[in-house]
């Protein structure tokens, strides 16, 4: 019996955090919903609601921008999370193998790794939209003096978005090293000086012993970036407000100015939110999949 | 040319030497054992010969050719973890192949060498097994497998059966001898385990506080130790150690113990070297011959019975003499009881004096 009321005691104690989270996650999710099967335009506060079916979603599919934008938000994600998972792992191999047995430097450079991470994302946005800056910036006055002529990185179509996706990256490999060094002081020494006895090249480690040990791990980081990445409308907007023209737009920022920005579009915005909800979830659930398929197979 | 050969090697980790100018030589096909307690630098040296050590002096010479400037993957030697180091991302086949496939042997050649390894350690069903499905004894074997495909010069073998029970271990043990006798490869064996030596060794070194005590085969190192360390390291029961002073009289030699007198004993060296009169007596237990009742006669030694002990197969009475503790064995345990009064005297042929440094008075 005392079970059963502990039992009941728990479930009073997650109640407001359930309570929370449906009041400010789920009813707003059900609303978009709702709205966007809707005629809303927030610009014509007159207009009377009236359900429209799936017109909104057959415009917004056909609506070139949001194409676009949805191309630069897969492009964006996939990309920063690839090129910080891939540097975070080239940073933990350095940890391992040059400064495991400093604790002093290897505490000191944790720290500083995690520094990006911990700042926010506003202030890095403003911190590298000065360092870009064909002007002011220090990276144009460095090449400079190198003799290399001004790049325009955030103003320039082709490169602009590298440049956006490179911050990201910047922000957030050290935050992946540090989880992927604890993997790497996780797999047991003998592997590695057995594969050393037997003659193993530096990229056989790497392929038959690291990336194999460390499968379930990367996934996990790739997991937790891309969520990140997926939340990306304060760096760009900060950076380049989705420019040039709208070069580095992603789905966020185009679904809000359709919303509130321009056209007050809501219930077309709102269809929008809930095909990319639709793409997020499908891309999670692939790779949890994938995770636990790795874990099964451990 | 030895197919080993280690010279004056030091290393010292911090403060302390884990192996003191250590030096050996092993021959073609020899079973050689390291042999001596827990921090005693035995891993230490076995590591340093793989290349996963770094001396700070000394030399390494594998086939008459010094490896100091090599890689481990570059000095033609296997070896084998106390732990499992199997790879739970491969299973059996591409565990054992591994080294192989490390080394570009093409395919055809690591299916034939593979599947010849795994039948030699008798495992050839398990070949496509996950690793993690194995026995600790079959993981055992895959490891030895994989250590043979490496046809090296030498086999390394830190503690390989430690972390098994004890019916594994002595099977394990049996399955390394017979794959020794099988393709004759050298080994170089690591253990804390002094009844696994001396089975399994055709060379014994014994090793304490980083420095070799004693080289010889297991029979030498029973029935001649170089010194107290070794005897009280090697056989089983404990060798007893029992304080005496040496006198001499006509020319024999008498050793005191405690008030008691004992002998006389032939030691024409110690006679010699009438300086090293502090002794102690070295004997095992089945080396001790015990009689009912306080005698008598001249040169033998009085105690009492202490407690008494049977192991089913041995009886032991326990007593002392000099201030020592003694065991000495018993045919019939029902004999004895405990206040016995008992006259003790030592076969004076196996009969082992040590002097105050612990050498072996010879």
């Amino acid at each position: 019996m005392a079970i059963k009321s502990r039992d009941r005691l728990l479930k009073y104690l997650v109640a407001p955090a359930v309570i929370f989270s449906f009041v400010a996650g789920v009813l707003p999710m059900l609303y978009a919903l709702r709205n966007s099967f809707y005629n809303i335009n927030v610009r014509l506060p007159m207009q009377t609601e009236r359900f429209i079916g799936i017109t909104n979603y057959r415009l917004i599919l056909g609506d070139n921008r949001f194409q676009a934008s949805l191309r630069n938000s897969i492009v964006f994600s996939l990309e920063g999370t690839i090129g910080a998972v891939l540097l975070g792992l080239a940073i933990a191999l350095f940890l391992y193998y040059f400064l495991r047995n400093r604790p002093l430097l290897l505490t000191g450079l944790s720290t500083m790794l995690l520094i990006p991470a911990l700042t926010g994302r506003i202030s890095v946005a403003y911190i590298w939209r000065l360092l870009y800056d064909p002007v002011l910036g220090l990276i144009n006055h460095v090449l400079g003096l190198l003799g290399f002529g001004t790049v325009e990185f955030l103003s320039n179509n082709n490169i602009a978005m590298q440049s956006v996706v490179f911050t990201d990256i910047w922000q957030w490999s050290g935050f992946a090293a540090l989880f992927l060094y604890a993997g790497l002081v996780s797999i047991p020494r003998e592997y590695f000086e057995e594969a050393q006895v037997i003659g193993a090249s530096f990229f056989q480690r790497l392929r038959y012993i690291i990336i194999p040990n460390l499968k379930g791990l990367l996934l996990a980081v790739f997991l937790l970036k891309f969520m990140i990445s997926l939340r990306n409308f304060d760096l760009i907007s900060v950076m380049t407000g989705g420019g040039p023209g709208t070069a580095t737009e992603t789905v966020d920022m185009y679904l809000y100015w359709l919303a509130v920005g321009g056209r007050g579009l809501l219930s077309r915005a709102s269809a929008g939110a809930i095909i990319m909800l639709v793409i997020t979830i499908v891309s999670f659930m692939i790779i949890i999949n994938l995770y636990q398929r790795q874990k099964v197979g451990e | 040319m030895y197919t080993l050969e280690v010279k004056n090697l030091t290393k010292i980790f911090g403060e302390q030497k884990a192996n003191d100018n250590v030096s050996l030589q092993i021959e073609q096909g020899e079973f050689f054992v390291l042999l001596g307690p827990s921090g005693c630098g035995k891993s230490t040296l076995l590591r340093s010969v793989a290349g996963l050590e770094i001396p700070d002096s000394g030399e390494i010479f594998i086939s008459g050719e010094s490896v100091m400037d090599k890689e481990p993957g570059e000095r033609d030697v296997a070896m084998m973890f106390q732990q499992a180091t199997l790879y739970p991302n491969m299973n059996v086949f591409d565990n054992v192949a591994f080294p192989l496939k490390i080394k570009g042997v093409d395919k055809q050649e690591i299916e034939e060498q593979v599947t010849n390894a795994l039948e030699l350690v008798q495992i050839p069903e398990k070949r496509d097994s996950n690793i993690k499905n194995l026995s600790g004894g079959e993981a055992q074997r895959a490891m030895i497998a994989r250590v043979l495909v490496q046809d090296p010069e030498v086999f390394l073998l830190d503690e390989p059966f430690s972390s098994l029970d004890h019916q594994l271990r002595v099977y394990m043990r049996k399955e390394i001898m017979r794959i020794h006798q099988k393709t004759g490869v050298t080994i170089m064996f690591v253990t804390h385990n002094q009844e696994e030596a001396m089975k399994v060794g055709d060379q014994l070194a014994i090793m304490n506080n980083g420095r070799i005590e004693q080289v010889g085969t297991p029979a030498e190192t029973l029935q001649q130790p170089n010194n107290k360390f070794v005897a009280q390291f090697i056989g089983h029961p404990q060798m007893n150690f029992i304080p005496a002073e040496a006198s001499e009289e006509d020319g024999q030699l008498f050793l005191k113990v405690d008030s008691q007198t004992y002998g006389p004993i032939s030691r024409e060296n110690l006679i010699k070297h009438p300086e090293s009169m502090d002794l102690t007596i070295g004997v095992r237990p089945e080396e001790i011959s015990v009689e009912k009742g306080k005698g008598s006669e001249e040169g033998r030694l009085n105690s009492t019975v202490e407690f008494t002990e049977s192991t089913g197969a041995n009886n032991y009475i326990h007593f002392e003499l000099g201030g020592a503790s003694v065991q000495a064995s018993v045919p019939e345990i029902t004999d004895w009881e405990e206040s016995d009064e008992v006259t003790v005297s030592f076969n004076n042929e196996l009969l082992k004096l040590f002097d105050p440094d612990g050498e072996r008075v010879k």
